[in-house]
């Protein structure tokens, strides 16, 4: 063998090590962090699930007011259904307000006939920058609902609107597309009870949506979805939920409360101006920023993960939408990992700094590039000679396996806290997608994300357009 | 395990759990490549490996299988025995069948009979009390109360927590004491809810020490009674700020008018949350003195919250005479906060107010005129409303 081939040989081999190690630590973070979200779950369960008393509260008109801010770009869809589910909220006193970002279908239209809206003179100071408003409509209907229709802008954009026309301290920012089920906001304003002066956000769970019947604005029975990308994205969700939010808000190291379903204190995000509309990953971005914020000022604070204020979503079972909505992800953790970057390491910013943020670079923002290049120079050692193929099946055997414990524990992790799933062949799909899901699945998931590193590069920003099917397919 | 749960210090042992844990799957790895016969160090181990997460996998879907399988049948006779112990308690001359099928499903009669005591009232209720006192479980509950896991003690004092009988009373009393605080909360809320008055009273006499949101939810459960009246009677007129909030907490979630006499002198507390609490509360009060002079100060407070509650109460008791007030604040507009309350008030008083607002909406500028023709809009809505 000629000392080049010798050298290459060498490098590859090196590298694959390092991908096999790298993969190995980040499901190990991955395992300790579902051991700590089993142990707070059991906690969380006796402790503090109590139905009774969460129906106690939600008649007291001492519960801080909330805001709900649902913003809604054509979601003719699902439109009705979602904000009928709204205005069902058990909760004492909160107002719904859906900003229509510049719809081009006829959302408004059938806003304004559903509810009998009028043009309003609600007064509200634009505090946070936004696109131009239009109208504010009120219904003539005693309900609590306020539409804003304002230019097109984009989410982060309507959010920072909806916090203007805001009344009360608490700002709830949901998806105009997901329900949520009626005890979801008096779960999640839980912790802004029982320790107003810290908290300063709050985070619920996102479930899956696909294969369950819906009617009314509500959820009516629970089952998996038919199609095997929804099924594994019901264990992804699973996974990210359960697993690692529970942990990493033990911590107090959450950085992602999904933009689906989170509750906000209104002054803290006024005081760090707002979402942010130049980066996709608003979501992502204005929990950094709250953290940033907050650790810069010395601040004793908490940003909360609670698993059982339910929100349902609706997920793609298209690849083609499926992909969009992961590029668009990945590329919102990475600019928001490239804003925050003086967290990185600093141990001013304690365990932030020091693990989550770390963790977050090097497994969220550069696992793709790190597993797909472990893959591609696998194949190439393979084809070329270079690696024992007994060695190479046995590492990826094992890697698999850890990945598909992950999933496995997170099954059990939802059997434990709300067990939503009614049947056995229910918990059968969701192992067999917890195995299947590593043989296709997890690879392609890693090819666009890693296509979204190039994306970002090339400076693309915009969010791509999510297909809505509305809830009424899941009646059929 | 539960114990454990319900432990303080919960938190510290969960750090070592969750050590012990990963120390336990590293042991597993290690004994599996000890016993492993391959020379090659790292295969031996990648195999181990394997083997363990293997293991651990199967017994994870096997039990998650098995589990789900067992509770769901579980459920479903659990479904049934609950319906026919439903039909029998509902039936006043099945007592005898009751009683005999509650030593067959202690469980579920005592589910069955908890949520009959919390939905039935008169007589139905002292009935369905009755038959618990002599049915077998109930001495099973009291045992449990005494000395079960915190989480037996739990579901044993809330349903003993609505018997009227001596001995479930002394029990409940008791766990107030107990050294969880889960146990202590449920206790606190069963003694609120009927226990004897010294055990309310004390209660009562803790409740600044507690947490905000278990104040509001005893709050929700307290019975209007001679001792609430003598608790808050002495804490509005204690110089105690922490009992006067207490009290005015109180006050602002039942929302109800209060007969206990109010002292005016709240209005010019040194405590700002007192002063904002107070006037928040001022329309449910009963005060000795006018109303007028009592919200006076309030309008010209340093702080605009006070401002602010103080215009809302004026708007809600229809104190006209200081309608010049309001309009100097509406007049203003410093704060939009405060203008709204101001702009709310005048509006609920009519007469000069509306005219001023009218004048407001119709040739003022800026903030003040959108404040306006926002509380003027939200009348005439509120009429039409009315009309409909």
């Amino acid at each position: 063998m000629p000392p080049l081939h010798h050298g290459v040989a060498a490098a590859l081999s090196l590298y694959e090590y390092w991908a096999i190690f790298y993969l190995f630590v980040l499901s190990s973070i991955y395992f300790t962090l579902v051991l700590v979200g089993f142990f707070e779950m059991i906690f969380h369960r006796l402790t503090r699930d109590d139905a009774d008393e969460n129906n106690v509260l939600g008649a007291s008109a001492l519960v801080a007011p909330v805001s709900v801010l649902a913003p809604a770009h054509n979601e003719a869809a699902t439109i009705r259904d979602s904000v009928r589910a709204l205005l069902m909220l058990h909760y004492p006193e909160f107002e719904v307000i859906v900003i229509n970002d510049g719809s081009t279908d006829a959302t408004l239209k059938l806003l304004m006939e559903e509810f009998h809206l009028y043009r309003s003179a609600r007064y509200y100071e634009n505090t946070l920058p936004g696109k131009p408003v239009r109208a504010v409509y009120e219904s003539m209907d005693p309900i609590p609902l306020i539409v804003v229709d304002k230019e097109n802008g984009g989410k982060a954009d309507a959010l920072n609107v909806g916090i203007n026309v805001a009344r009360y301290p608490l700002v709830c920012a949901v998806d105009s597309d997901s329900l949520l089920e009626s005890d979801a906001l008096m779960r999640v304003a839980r912790p802004f009870l029982e320790d107003p002066k810290r908290v300063l956000a709050v985070g619920g769970i996102v479930r899956v949506a696909n294969g369950c019947a819906a009617g009314a604005g509500r959820i009516l029975s629970i089952d998996l979805p038919h199609s095997w990308i929804a099924r594994f994205q019901v264990v992804e969700y699973l996974r990210s939920f359960l697993g690692g939010r529970v942990g990493f808000s033990a911590f107090n190291c959450l950085l992602v409360i999904s933009g689906a379903f989170g509750l906000f204190s209104k002054a803290a995000v006024l005081a760090v101006g707002g979402y942010r509309t130049s980066t996709v990953g608003e979501d992502m971005e204005l929990i950094v920023r709250l953290h940033h914020w907050a650790r810069a000022a010395r601040r004793d604070y908490r940003i909360v993960f609670q698993p059982d204020p339910v929100c349902w979503t609706e997920v793609p079972e298209s690849l083609r939408i499926l992909k969009r909505q992961r590029n668009r992800w990945q590329r919102g953790t990475l600019e928001t990992l490239w804003l925050h970057r003086r967290m990185m390491g600093r141990p001013s910013f304690g365990l932030l700094g020091l693990f989550a943020f770390p963790y977050f670079l090097l497994f969220e923002g550069l696992g793709p590039l790190v597993e797909l290049s472990g893959y591609v120079l696998t194949i190439a050692g393979l084809c070329l000679h270079l690696f024992d193929w007994r060695l190479v099946l046995t590492f990826f055997t094992a890697t698999t396996l850890y990945g598909m414990i992950l999933s496995v524990a997170s099954v059990v992790l939802e059997e434990l806290s709300t067990s939503r799933y009614p049947h056995v062949r229910n918990i059968l799909l969701l192992v067999a997608a917890a195995v299947l899901e590593n043989f296709g699945f997890r690879q392609l998931l890693t090819v666009w994300r890693a296509q979204a590193f190039w994306d970002l590069l090339r400076g693309k920003k915009h969010w791509g357009v999510m297909e809505r099917q509305g809830f009424a397919r899941a009646r059929a | 395990v539960t114990s454990l749960v319900y432990s303080p210090h919960y938190h510290r042992f969960e750090t070592l759990l969750v050590g012990a844990t990963l120390g336990a799957y590293a042991a597993c790895v290690l004994i599996v490549a000890n016993w492993l016969e391959i020379d090659e160090p790292v295969l031996r181990y990648a195999i181990a490996f394997i083997l363990v997460q293997i293991a651990i996998q199967a017994a994870l879907i096997v039990g998650l299988v098995v589990s789900k399988h067992a509770r769901s049948r579980h459920e479903t006779a659990r479904a049934g025995r609950v319906r026919r112990l439903q039909e029998l308690l509902a039936a006043p001359d099945a007592s005898a069948e009751a009683a005999s099928a509650s030593v067959r499903w202690p469980d579920e009669f005592l589910t069955v009979a908890a949520n009959a005591l919390e939905m039935l009232a008169g007589s139905e209720r002292r009935r369905v009390a009755g038959l618990l006192q002599t049915s077998a479980p109930f001495d099973k509950l009291l045992r449990e109360a005494g000395q079960g896991g915190p989480g037996r003690v739990i579901r044993a004092i809330s349903l003993l927590g609505r018997i009227e009988s001596p001995e479930a009373r002394a029990v409940v009393r008791r766990a107030v004491q107990h050294p969880a605080e889960a146990v202590r909360r449920a206790a606190r809320k069963a003694v609120v809810i009927s226990g004897e008055e010294d055990a309310r009273r004390e209660v009562l006499d803790g409740l600044c020490a507690l947490p905000f949101w278990e104040r509001i939810i005893l709050f929700q459960l307290l019975a209007a009674d001679p001792a609430l009246h003598t608790f808050l009677a002495e804490a509005l007129t204690s110089k105690d700020d922490e009992r006067i909030l207490v009290a005015l907490e109180f006050i602002l979630t039942r929302q109800r008018l209060l007969l206990v006499r109010t002292p005016a002198r709240l209005a010019q507390s040194s405590n700002l949350e007192v002063r904002i609490k107070f006037f928040r509360a001022l329309p449910f009060l009963r005060l000795e003195e006018d109303a007028c002079s009592v919200i006076e100060p309030g309008l010209r407070d340093a702080d605009w919250r006070v401002r602010a509650q103080a215009a809302r109460a004026c708007g809600s008791m229809r104190v006209g005479r200081l309608a010049p007030r309001l309009l100097e604040m509406c007049g203003a507009f410093d704060d939009p906060a405060e203008a709204a309350h101001a702009a709310r008030a005048l509006s609920a008083l009519g007469g000069a107010g509306w005219n001023r607002l009218q004048e407001v909406a119709a040739t003022g500028d800026g903030a003040g005129r959108r404040i306006a023709a926002e509380v003027m809009e939200r009348r005439m809505l509120a009429g039409l409303e009315a009309h409909r």
